[in-house]
């Protein structure tokens, strides 16, 4: 009998997985009974199934995701570029790098040259099987131009703020290679100011300016690189940010964005 | 059959066939069995006039009521009340106050009423008015942010001198009442009391600041309960404070300018096949396909233009949307300036002409012609130079000033995001040319600009709010106006 559990608890290790993966949890082998015939001893167990996303093949990537809650892991970093499509489109760069303990840092760039927003920001998350949730908090800063050169004569301004954007996520991993995150962000204005014709004007802004829900896939079939693609829905002032203060109105504006790159 | 009669049965067969196109929009609240007013009679329109007085010399009764005000609820402070009168000689004038606060871009129209309560020798005449009030912040508004309004001129002497015509002297009358939401019945005291007159808005005499209507007096977003660019929101802008009104010209594939702004698009416009540009269809097609938010048919500048000319003294902003509606819309101009005529009190027009708005201009000095951009100019100049527009005509030229300088056009009215543009507002203002800014609904841009550009007009969509701001920030020109937007 001390053979059999001794040959119980050797089957419990994983058959298959890289040596980087980590190791998922040993699946639970219970002694079912035991048939001795002549020399021959057969040990009958009983094996529960493992879940999906505790087998190896829906290992998380070694360095980790951008956008999902978990973010890179500890001591690893991720960059990303893609495109959003926002009422125009726009250029998008971001870094993350992980901490540790659920913690994340990271850098954001949003560019279509006439408006410019850099922000950093961090999370923290906690993983629970294929879930994950995560806080997380932002400060942005924007500088935009338009003028002749880069639309219009109608145009001679600048515009510049600070955005502070806290949010949360919630992530689940749908597949072996397939990670779902569903992030909800609120825009609050703590400073903006706009130059029209040299003439500077900073509103007595509210704070709230609206928020933003995305949904986002990020797919890595090779748990290496990864493309990522996502959908938003807006509701923020008419004039949010204030760069796009062309036809001011007190009402909010419901739109959509859409948004996808790649990570390295 | 002839053009009219065919544009008369289309009409028929579209209303039938549009049945299903109701109004999309909010209306505004009303007094259930028309409140107080039913029961009331309309304070004279005019104080008594002398013998052989003109419209010109002429002072609407309720006049005496315009000033700054102090609400004690529902509008903030300052309020401004503000008095008009619209209609034509052929209908009844009608006279309207108007409450405006730039909190919630807040306002109230209201109708007066003159009561007369016991009988004999107790007999009590009352001056009431009664109407709504609307915060325009909320473009579909709820039964917090719109509601019923009714008050009483106080104290009882200047209510029974109004109804009788007579003037009272400024601050001598205060409004009290109550608001309520929805339809419900106003019973949330109100109280408006006055604090000061008006600012001036005349340089040497001439008025030199006027408030500009961007498409019409409420957008059709904000469901106000009247489409902009029609014939009607000339009305409502005048009630709101108005002084002059741009709105948009295209051409349908029959060469009819019509007003419109964009495209035919559910937010502007209903009809299961109303879709595309206005380029695409003829007129009668548009008539009989398309309908406005709020029901109305998309008019043509013709019929826009004589409903608003005659019932409101508004100047006019013809904002060309394609180059080749410039020569239709100036023979439109031309035709009208025949038929619209000016008239005193008790004339009749003769045959065939009716009368403009009583005291206000001939047409031809009313509607302007807007030149948005080059290609416009161009075209503005080659018909100028071919004989093809109206002796007389005016026009505007939003960005070029040079154009305005060298056609020469009697207006010039930037985008406000160029910046207030000082120096060359100054330089045309010392023209005589009128010199104004395009679109500004943010209270705190409204005031920069009033104070750093020292234009003669803003153009926006908020006008209870401009109006405001203006007794708060503006500064007059450095010039007498001496042309017209």
């Amino acid at each position: 009998m001390a053979a059999a559990a001794t040959l119980v608890a050797a089957l419990a290790v994983p058959m298959v997985g890289r040596a980087a993966d980590p190791a998922p949890p040993a699946a639970s082998l219970q002694l079912a009974g035991e048939k001795t015939a002549g020399d021959t001893t057969v040990i009958l167990v009983e094996q529960t199934p493992r879940k999906p996303w505790e087998t190896p093949a829906w290992a998380y990537p070694e360095r980790g995701l951008t956008f999902f809650p978990d973010g890179p892991g500890k001591g690893k970093d991720r960059w990303a570029i893609g495109g959003i499509w926002q009422i125009a489109p726009m250029f998008t760069a971001n870094y993350t790098r992980g901490l540790g303990s659920g913690f994340t840092l990271d850098a954001r760039l949003k560019t279509i040259l006439m408006l410019n927003d850099l922000g950093i920001g961090a999370q923290w998350a906690a993983r629970w099987g294929p879930f994950s949730l995560g806080l997380m908090a932002h400060f942005d800063g924007f500088f935009g131009t338009m003028g002749k050169v880069l639309l219009s004569s109608q145009f001679n301004s600048t515009g510049w703020g600070v955005l502070f954007e806290p949010g949360a996520k919630a992530g689940l991993q749908v597949s072996k290679d397939t990670w779902l995150t569903l992030q909800f962000e609120a825009y609050l204005a703590l400073y903006q100011a706009t130059s029209l014709g040299g003439l500077v004007i900073s509103p007595d802004s509210r704070m709230w300016e609206g928020f933003g829900f995305t949904l986002m896939a990020e797919y890595s079939p090779k748990k290496e690189g990864v493309i990522y693609y996502g959908v938003s829905l807006y509701n923020t002032r008419s004039n949010y940010p204030i760069w796009f203060n062309v036809d001011y109105s007190p009402k909010s504006i419901v739109y959509l964005g859409l948004l996808a790159g790649y990570e390295f | 059959m002839n053009s009219d009669r065919r544009l008369v049965a289309l009409a028929l067969v579209a209303l039938a066939t549009s049945a299903c196109l109701n109004r999309q929009g909010t209306e505004p609240p009303v007094f259930p069995a028309g409140g107080l007013l039913a029961r009331s009679v309309p304070p004279p329109i005019w104080q008594p006039a002398t013998v052989g007085a003109t419209y010109e010399t002429m002072v609407p009764t309720l006049a005496a009521l315009d000033g700054v005000y102090s609400a004690s609820q529902r509008f903030g402070n300052p309020v401004v009340v503000h008095t008009s009168l619209t209609g034509n000689a052929e209908d009844k004038l009608v006279a309207t106050l108007a409450l405006f606060s730039s909190e919630h871009d807040a306002f109230a129209l209201l109708n007066p009423g003159c009561l007369v309560e016991g009988a004999g020798a107790t007999a009590v005449t009352r001056l009431v008015f009664e109407g709504y009030w609307r915060y325009l912040e909320f473009p579909e508004p709820t039964a917090k942010e719109t509601g019923l309004v009714r008050l009483f001129v106080e104290p009882q002497s200047a209510a029974e001198a109004l109804c009788r015509g007579q003037a009272v002297a400024p601050g001598a009358a205060r409004l009290v009442g109550a608001t309520g939401f929805g339809n419900t019945a106003p019973t949330t005291p109100l109280e408006v009391t006055y604090t000061g007159p008006r600012k001036s808005r005349l340089v040497n005499g001439v008025r030199s600041f006027l408030v500009g209507v961007h498409h019409g007096g409420c957008q059709t977003a904000d469901n106000c309960g009247v489409s902009e660019n029609t014939g009607e929101t000339f009305v409502l802008s005048k009630h709101l404070g108005g002084d002059y009104l741009e709105i948009d010209v295209r051409l349908t594939s029959d060469n009819v300018p019509v007003l419109f702004h964009l495209g035919l698009t559910p937010a502007a416009v209903q009809g299961l096949y109303c879709v595309g540009g206005i380029e695409d269809w003829t007129y009668e097609q548009l008539l009989a396909n398309c309908r406005l938010r709020n029901g109305e048919v998309i008019p043509r500048l013709v019929d826009a233009l004589e409903y608003g000319l005659t019932r409101t003294d508004l100047i006019v902003w013809l904002d060309m949307k394609v180059t080749n509606a410039v020569v239709p819309a100036t023979q439109i101009i031309g035709e009208l300036n025949q038929r619209l005529i000016q008239c005193q009190p008790g004339q009749v027009p003769p045959a065939g002409k009716r009368c403009l708005f009583p005291g206000s201009r001939p047409v031809i000095d009313r509607v302007i012609i807007g030149l948005p951009s080059d290609d416009i100019i161009d075209e503005y100049t080659s018909a100028l130079a071919a004989g093809q527009l109206t002796p007389g005509q005016r026009c505007l030229c939003e960005e070029n000033f040079d154009a305005a300088v060298s056609i020469p056009c009697q207006a010039a009215s930037p985008r406000y995001t160029r910046g207030p543009l000082a120096s060359d507002a100054e330089y045309l203002q010392s023209l005589g040319k009128f010199f104004g800014y395009w679109t500004i609904n943010d209270p705190v841009t409204i005031d920069a600009f009033l104070q750093a550009g020292r234009p003669n007009g803003i153009l926006t969509n908020y006008l209870g709010t401009l109006n405001v701001r203006w007794e708060i920030a503006g500064v007059l020109p450095p010039y007498p106006l001496g042309g017209t937007p």
